[in-house]
């Protein structure tokens, strides 16, 4: 949300009647909405203006959310949440996990997509490298992937795992604070509890420390929140 | 044991063939030894008596008897024409039997006349005639038996020696002989026992040199053999079931190549192989040829092209076979891989497909009839957002299967409360969450778990509860440690209805089952897609043992604590 005005939001989907009700939805939360019935239409749209978000289905005709997404992460770090009747067990939707932001299976309540897009839009603005982060150590983060590599072996990530890697990594060196990763970790329907960021963050550490219990890269800064130190030279 | 039965036969043989001669010829000797002695000794006799006899006159008296004795250095008798014993030298010879006595055992005819006789005293004695005939008076000159040259104890000392020599020899040829066969054996056990490299050392040029040596080219053409197997077999092993027809063929031409030597190999599909194999040149390279079998169908041909200098029999016919017959199993399990991922995935385009098609107009209904409510308030249209939910669900499940069955269910596990997730689902069923008797043991625990499919789970327990059970309906909460003493989350859900009669217990989760007779409401899914998502989870669903009236459902996920850090 670095441009000032309303977030503006492309939604594609095939269907015009939840073209027409999510519209409605968005336009009456303040966000500026255009619309594409499919991936063609949305790549036309694309080359007037970017928006800050797009909002696809993965089933459409002509060109599918997932080759759609594909082409615009090509050009940019655009969010993107994937509306989908298919669940996030598919074999599609796990293809989806490394240009998506987030996920959201049909049938939906109207608040907790308006939950989901207002959680992803906070990390606007925060940069990880697009490649890979040497920790040092042996320890590797591949954020795009949604991974890890620890001396090699990849250990693979929750999407809630990945989005607090990606806030602590995004001011590595510097602590962040819980309510900052409780906010970028959990939309506002998942009724966030900060004990939600101090498990996450232990499971975390079992993942990636070598000792879990005197943690190195994962810092509890006590009172504030967590730091991602890299390991330093022994 | 064998060894040594070997080792002595060859010593008994040795020593029989140095003693058995040995002992023959000293006896042979000992013999015509003895025998020209007692011969000698009779002419000698005989001659003497006869000479005596020749210059006695009558004065036959003990005198004379001496004097002669002296002289012939015998032992001398005079017998009167009756037999009577006139005087005799003494010492011994008064013993000596009359002519023609019957204690004389033999009496020969001697020399000039002479009558030879030997008594059982071990006398010889040789009687003369004086005057006469007939005679008047009789000279017997005794002599004890000569004997032959005392040969025992040297021939004994000549045997021991043989003996010892024999043993000797048996040793030494034991040792040139047995220690090669022995070691031939330890190989040929060794060999046995899988170890193709074991090698006899070749230390002579004799027959036992050349068995070893051929052991040895036996040997190394069985490793050789095995080698060629161990390639053919592993032919294919790192290329996985959907690597394709030309990596296979690949595979098989650097195989048959490493295998056999050849210096060219293609594989030919569709084409069988030549029916008559090509007459061999000696001198010159050429190819042989395995068919592709799979049974009674050939796919096509493996063919090789061998240097001038390879042989090739017919056991390399019959691994070029083998590795034939593994190419076209490769092939037909690629084509049938290939075939099945199409379909796979062809199904799963149709279930996306489906899913898609009904869900989308189900997420409008539900959206346009919640604005309409939210709106205007009319009960009625909650309703409708209920049953479009409902029917959601139902397809959800129904795609659920699809994917319990083919395991390809990937949970994204987040950490959350239970007790929320149960209020929500309570709520999604369209009841007031004050109905909700909800005893919530695990403040303090988050499960850690899928949120969708746990939120499944529950509103399937819940509306199961609800349908075929009866109220009130009771969920509890607790942490649990299992059997390796790690916590769990227990959700258990209580209905008080008619229960599920023990014969049910395991049939309730089987899928298309529904256990109240005469029922078609439900789609005999819910408890079989909740135990799949709960078993991919790490978690576990069953039917819990309960007090009083009424069934009770329990599933565990994986639980963390809460503590501020």
């Amino acid at each position: 949300m670095n441009a000032p005005g309303p977030t503006r939001i492309l939604l594609v989907d095939d269907d015009p009647n939840l073209l027409v009700f999510l519209a409605g939805q968005l336009r009456s939360d303040g966000f500026e909405v255009h619309t594409a019935r499919d991936g063609q239409e949305a790549l036309r749209r694309l080359e007037g203006a970017w928006p800050d978000l797009l909002l696809i289905d993965l089933l459409m005709p002509r060109l599918d959310g997932l080759s759609l997404a594909r082409q615009v992460k090509a050009r940019a770090d655009l969010p993107i949440i994937v509306l989908s009747a298919i669940d996030a067990g598919d074999s599609k939707a796990e293809a989806l996990e490394e240009v998506a932001e987030d996920y959201i299976t049909k049938p939906f309540h109207y608040p907790e997509l308006r939950a989901r897009i207002m959680r992803v839009l906070r990390r606007v603005g925060d940069r990880v490298p697009s490649g890979q982060l040497d920790l040092g150590g042996g320890v590797v983060l591949d954020l795009q992937r949604r991974r890890l590599l620890v001396d090699d072996q990849e250990v693979r990530l929750t999407p809630v795992e990945s989005r607090l890697l990606y806030a602590l990594a995004a001011h590595l060196d510097t602590v962040v604070s819980t309510e900052t990763l409780l906010a970028r970790g959990w939309s506002d329907t998942e009724a966030p509890d900060p004990s939600y960021v101090w498990v996450t963050m232990r499971r975390l550490r079992r993942k990636l420390e070598r000792d879990p219990d005197v943690p190195v890269y994962l810092e509890t800064v006590r009172g504030v929140g967590y730091r991602l130190n890299r390991a330093t030279a022994d | 044991m064998r060894r040594l039965a070997l080792r002595s036969r060859l010593t008994l043989t040795l020593a029989a063939a140095a003693v058995i001669p040995v002992l023959a010829f000293s006896l042979l000797v000992l013999l015509i030894l003895d025998q020209s002695v007692g011969d000698r000794q009779v002419d000698a006799l005989g001659a003497e008596a006869q000479l005596a006899a020749g210059q006695l006159g009558s004065d036959l008296d003990a005198s004379t008897a001496a004097r002669v004795a002296d002289l012939t250095g015998t032992g001398v008798t005079f017998f009167d024409a009756q037999g009577r014993v006139l005087a005799s030298s003494g010492s011994g010879a008064d013993r000596v039997p009359p002519p023609r006595s019957p204690t004389a055992s033999a009496t020969t005819a001697g020399s000039g006349g002479s009558t030879i006789s030997r008594t059982s005293g071990g006398l010889v004695v040789a009687y003369a005639s004086i005057g006469g005939p007939p005679a008047l008076f009789v000279v017997a000159l005794s002599q004890p038996a000569a004997t032959g040259p005392a040969l025992l104890a040297p021939l004994l000392a000549i045997l021991v020696a043989t003996l010892l020599l024999a043993a000797f020899l048996s040793l030494a040829l034991g040792r040139s002989l047995i220690h090669p066969l022995s070691e031939l054996r330890e190989t040929l056990d060794r060999l046995q026992a899988g170890d193709l490299q074991a090698q006899v050392p070749v230390e002579s040029d004799d027959e036992l040199g050349r068995l070893a040596a051929s052991h040895n080219r036996l040997a190394a053409t069985l490793a050789g053999r095995n080698r060629s197997l161990a390639v053919v077999s592993q032919a294919f092993a790192p290329l996985p079931p959907q690597a394709g027809v030309a990596a296979f063929s690949a595979a098989a031409e650097r195989a048959a190549g490493q295998a056999f030597g050849f210096t060219a190999v293609t594989v030919r599909l569709g084409q069988p192989p030549d029916e008559t194999p090509p007459e061999r040149v000696p001198g010159e390279a050429f190819d042989v040829e395995a068919p592709l079998a799979m049974g009674d169908q050939v796919l096509g041909a493996i063919r090789g092209t061998l240097p001038p200098t390879r042989d090739w029999g017919e056991a390399d016919q019959d691994l070029l076979r083998v590795l034939g017959i593994q190419l076209a199993g490769a092939i037909r399990n690629a084509e049938l891989f290939d075939a099945t991922a199409e379909l796979a995935e062809l199904k799963n385009e149709f279930l996306r497909g489906v899913s898609h098609n009904l869900q989308t107009p189900l997420t409008s209904i539900r959206a346009f009839a919640g604005q309409l409510a939210d709106e205007t308030g009319d009960r009625r249209l909650g309703i409708i957002v209920e049953q479009s939910e409902r029917l959601s669900r139902l397809v959800a499940q129904l795609l659920t299967v699809t994917k319990i069955e083919a395991g390809t269910l990937k949970p994204q596990v987040d950490v959350f409360p239970m007790g929320a997730l149960v209020r929500r689902a309570w709520e999604s069923l369209g009841h007031p969450t004050s109905d909700l008797a909800l005893d919530d043991g695990a403040t303090g625990w988050l499960a850690a778990a899928d949120r969708d499919w746990v939120e499944q789970v529950v509103w399937a327990l819940l509306d199961n509860a609800l349908r075929y059970g009866g109220g009130p309906v009771e969920v509890r909460l607790a942490p649990v440690a299992d059997t390796a003493g790690v916590m769990r989350l227990h959700t258990t859900v209580r209905d008080h209805g008619p229960g599920i009669a023990p014969g049910d217990r395991e049939r309730a989760f089987e899928r298309f089952t529904r256990l109240s007779p005469g029922t078609t409401e439900g789609s005999g899914l819910g408890l079989s897609v909740a135990r799949g998502l709960v078993e991919a989870m790490g978690g576990r669903l069953w039917l819990a043992d309960i007090e009083g009236p009424g069934a009770a459902f329990t599933f565990s996920l994986p639980a963390e604590h809460i503590e501020d850090p």
